[in-house]
């Protein structure tokens, strides 16, 4: 047996070109959800209050975000907090507010309550050195104000290192601690995309009915449909072999090579559907923009005859036995095979439906890109085995 | 030139500074479960928009008044920042007087609850402090904060050191000296009694330099929301209590009543001091603010000027049957309402009354019509807050002149909006002869300008 003519090669790919489309959908869901739920800046803010976290002094970390330099960088209409605070800004913030714990150097003598002439303040003592001007002794004079904690510990080290009263080798600890910092919370991040990717494959694959078994076995009886899967892999997968690996990962991008690589009149049909269009005229703009996509997406989905959704003269809604009068026999005349595994999966009720929603949920929650990056490998082995040998 | 306006009783902390169970001084068996998350979703706008519009449907069933109240706490809590804030406070009072002072009274909310809130949800109380410094440099002709102080946070020589040196903090701003902090304010219901020992050397100092207190006394308000609410009332109140050299009439008697109040609460029927998992306090907090509280003290420390605020809060207006007649309808439906009518049972004088009688013993008593303002449409509160302004202290004084405007924003903001209430004290007709007074002369000799 040939692997490069074997069907099990062209169903695979077909599956996974599903797959591929499908996790686009899962991550344009998955990024409006951050946007909605303000994800980024949420775990920046509360990575920079554990990061600053000393409970024997101030909450840093409140106080951080709340300093000039950073509070502008929210949102003034929405509250949204900053996505991305450069270590620059947080290195000069962060010496800015230990510096000015030492402000307090002017003291002021209370008039006792039966002082006549007491409602004169009087100044008793004040720091005014020119060395208390300059940025570095502030930051000293602000550590010596601050409690002992680990916390100082560490800012005294970062003071130590930096020699001479070298403002910008204090700086340049600073900025090394937060990048170092933020390589962890790049990790927190991906964690915990991967459980939100994981929630929305399996609302995808609920939604939508995409039974990852039901698919297996209809692309391996209808060489028709995957013979048009196939031609739309092959140039799905030379499209996203030329993409520079930046692009690689923007769902807009893999959004565009997909809708290219199918028939230009079928995708039109469910792109302008008024249904799309009334949900975005509802949504606000950004909101509108992620509806385009993904009406995009399910548009390449119909164009494509991907046997998925949801209908009650389709398992599991046929199941229900007033339904059944309903389902049409007539469905693929041409194909007796594919009728008769039609008729029997909407007729009896099939256990393994839940294993199939199941498997199309773990697969929708490895993201597009995975899923690309297998195609355009089964689509290299396709390839190569297809060449006719040359006789010498 | 007239002296400025002078809003006595503001806050201006966020909701950052409230502890993860702030929500549990809500009386509502359920919410107090629910405390934390419902912070957090409160927190959000899509939550607050949700709970805004439920209580909307609610309002329209029944009075939903104090989740109303906290709703709108809440929404203004939720700014992004103190000094955003402050900046509403100032905006509303500028329309009524360019040169507005307000007085901002921190809230040290660290021991407000027997559970430590999580960093990444909570300020703690120096932090808020260092921002209200930052505020005080940014608008020091206009804001003028007092400095919370609890026992559990500082005590006796530690504490009167710490509040010497916050107090004596300043700054230089064109030529002018400022202090960061004007006063003290106490927040008893927070779970301490004002005539605790470990306040005494705080005392002393506050009454050699004049410096004012301002106090709660309310029944009701926020209030602790920890678990473990026995371990804060002992059951002999002399285990913590503040003894005068000469222990008169006056203080025997107060104490006494104290000491009965306490016993009473501890074998009612329903223990209403009890040790709860969902912070269920509202009762025993009111023993911490009752204005006979503070009789040890001024026995103590005469001359020390405490502002007693809110003159009970607007209930205190209306006798106990008024008040049960007039929520008649409501009783056993909401809990906070029950309770005050059973609170009112026991303990039956009116703390408008109690505070009136206190001023004209103590020279040095002051009160403010913080909240209470939010009233002044009716005319019965009005009439009665004139009569209390007539009254002679035992210096044949008018007690007048020891009554002081506020309006304990952001608290009132469900009641009406911060400027309306500007307009309801400054256009009053029934106190058109104490507007004055009230809003900007009384308050030189509380603050010692």
């Amino acid at each position: 047996m040939n692997l490069f003519t074997n069907p099990i090669l062209e169903i695979s790919i077909s599956l996974i070109l599903i797959y591929a489309l499908l996790s686009i959908l899962s991550s344009i869901l998955v990024e409006w959800w951050n946007h909605y739920r303000k994800s980024r800046g949420k775990l920046l803010q509360d990575a920079i209050f554990q990061l600053l976290d000393d409970p024997y002094n101030l909450s840093y970390g409140d106080l951080l975000m709340n300093h000039f330099l950073i509070k502008n960088l929210r949102n003034p209409h929405n509250r949204r907090p900053a996505q991305y605070i450069s270590s620059n800004l947080f290195a000069e913030a962060l010496i800015d507010i230990i510096a000015q714990q030492a402000r307090h150097t002017l003291k002021i003598s209370l008039p006792k309550a039966d002082d006549t002439e007491g409602k004169i303040a009087v100044l008793v003592g004040q720091q005014k050195s020119k060395e208390a001007k300059q940025v570095f002794a502030r930051f000293k004079a602000g550590l010596e104000h601050m409690n002992p904690s680990p916390l100082r510990d560490t800012f005294f080290s970062f003071y130590d290192k930096a020699e001479d009263g070298d403002y910008l080798k204090l700086k340049a600890a600073f900025e090394q601690w937060y990048n170092d910092y933020m390589d962890r919370v790049s990790g927190w991040y991906k964690t915990k995309m991967m459980r939100t990717n994981m929630i929305f494959g399996f609302i995808i694959a609920i939604s939508l009915n995409v039974d990852s078994i039901h698919l297996f076995r209809v692309l391996s009886m209808d060489s028709a449909l995957r013979q048009e899967m196939l031609d739309v892999a092959e140039t799905a997968a030379d499209n996203y072999r030329a993409l520079a690996d930046s692009s690689k990962q923007d769902a807009a991008t893999l959004t565009r090579i997909l809708t290219q690589s199918v028939n230009s009149d079928s995708q039109h049909v469910l792109i302008d559907s008024a249904h799309a269009n009334s949900l975005i005229r509802r949504a606000d703009t950004l909101s509108s923009i992620y509806v385009s996509r993904a009406d995009s997406i399910l548009g390449v989905a119909v164009a494509l005859n991907v046997p998925i959704g949801w209908n009650n003269r389709i398992a599991p809604l046929s199941w229900n036995w007033k339904a059944w009068g309903q389902i049409d026999e007539h469905q693929h005349p041409d194909r007796p095979g594919l009728l008769a595994y039609n008729e029997r999966r909407n007729h009896c009720p099939d256990p393994l439906y839940f294993l199939g929603i199941l498997i199309s949920g773990f697969a929708l929650s490895f993201g597009s890109p995975f899923w690309f990056e297998l195609l355009v490998k089964l689509v290299n082995i396709r390839k190569s085995g297809g060449k006719p040998k040359l006789e010498i | 030139m007239s002296k400025p306006i002078t809003n006595a009783h503001i806050h201006v902390f966020d909701s950052r500074c409230a502890p993860e169970r702030f929500f549990r001084v809500l009386p509502v068996g359920i919410v107090r479960r629910i405390a934390r998350p419902l912070k957090s979703v409160l927190m959000s706008r899509a939550g607050t928009a949700i709970i805004r519009g439920l209580s909307w449907v609610v309002s329209s069933i029944h009075d939903s008044g104090s989740i109303a109240r906290f709703l709108a706490f809440t929404k203004i809590g939720s700014e992004r920042s103190q000094d955003d804030v402050y900046q509403l406070a100032l905006n509303a009072g500028k329309k009524y007087d360019a040169a507005i002072r307000l007085i901002g009274l921190t809230l040290n909310m660290d021991h407000m609850d027997s559970v430590p809130s999580d960093p990444l949800n909570y300020k703690n109380y120096a932090t808020q402090l260092e921002e209200i410094r930052d505020i005080k440099r940014r608008s020091p002709e206009h804001f003028y904060p007092f400095l919370c102080i609890d026992p559990r946070h500082r005590s006796g020589r530690d504490l009167r050191d710490w509040v010497e040196d916050q107090l004596t903090d300043g700054f230089e701003q064109k030529g002018k000296l400022y202090r960061y902090f004007y006063g003290l304010k106490i927040y008893p219901a927070l779970g301490f009694f004002p005539f605790d020992p470990a306040l005494e050397e705080v005392y002393a100092f506050a009454e050699e330099y004049g410096i004012p207190i301002m106090t709660h006394c309310t029944r009701g308000g926020s209030q602790y929301v920890g678990d473990d609410i026995e371990q804060l009332i002992p059951r002999d109140i002399r285990t913590i209590l503040m003894r005068p050299e000469i222990e008169n009439d006056a203080f025997l008697n107060a104490t006494t009543e104290i000491q009965a109040r306490i016993d009473g609460y501890y074998h009612n029927d329903r223990k209403w001091i009890e040790n709860s998992r969902i912070g269920d306090n509202d009762k025993a907090c009111d023993l911490f603010t009752h204005p006979q509280n503070y009789i040890p003290v001024l026995e103590k420390f005469p001359k020390l000027k405490i502002c007693l605020a809110h003159m009970g809060g607007e209930g205190e207006f209306y006798h106990t049957e008024e008040l049960a007649k007039r929520w008649e309808w409501k009783e056993g439906k909401v809990r906070g309402f029950r309770d005050l009518i059973k609170i009112r049972q026991v303990d039956s004088v009116r703390w408008l009354d109690r505070i009136r009688e206190l001023m004209q013993q103590y020279p040095s008593l002051y009160t403010d019509v913080s909240y209470t303002v939010s009233y002044f449409e009716k005319t019965r509160i009005v009439d009665q807050l004139r009569d209390f302004a007539n009254t002679l202290d035992r210096s044949e004084k008018l007690l007048g002149h020891r009554i002081l405007f506020g309006t304990d924003f952001f608290m009132t903001e469900q009641e009406k909006k911060e400027g309306d209430l500007y307009g309801l004290m400054v256009r009053s007709e029934g106190l058109k002869n104490w507007v004055d007074g009230f809003c900007r002369e009384n308050v030189e000799g509380y603050v010692g300008w």
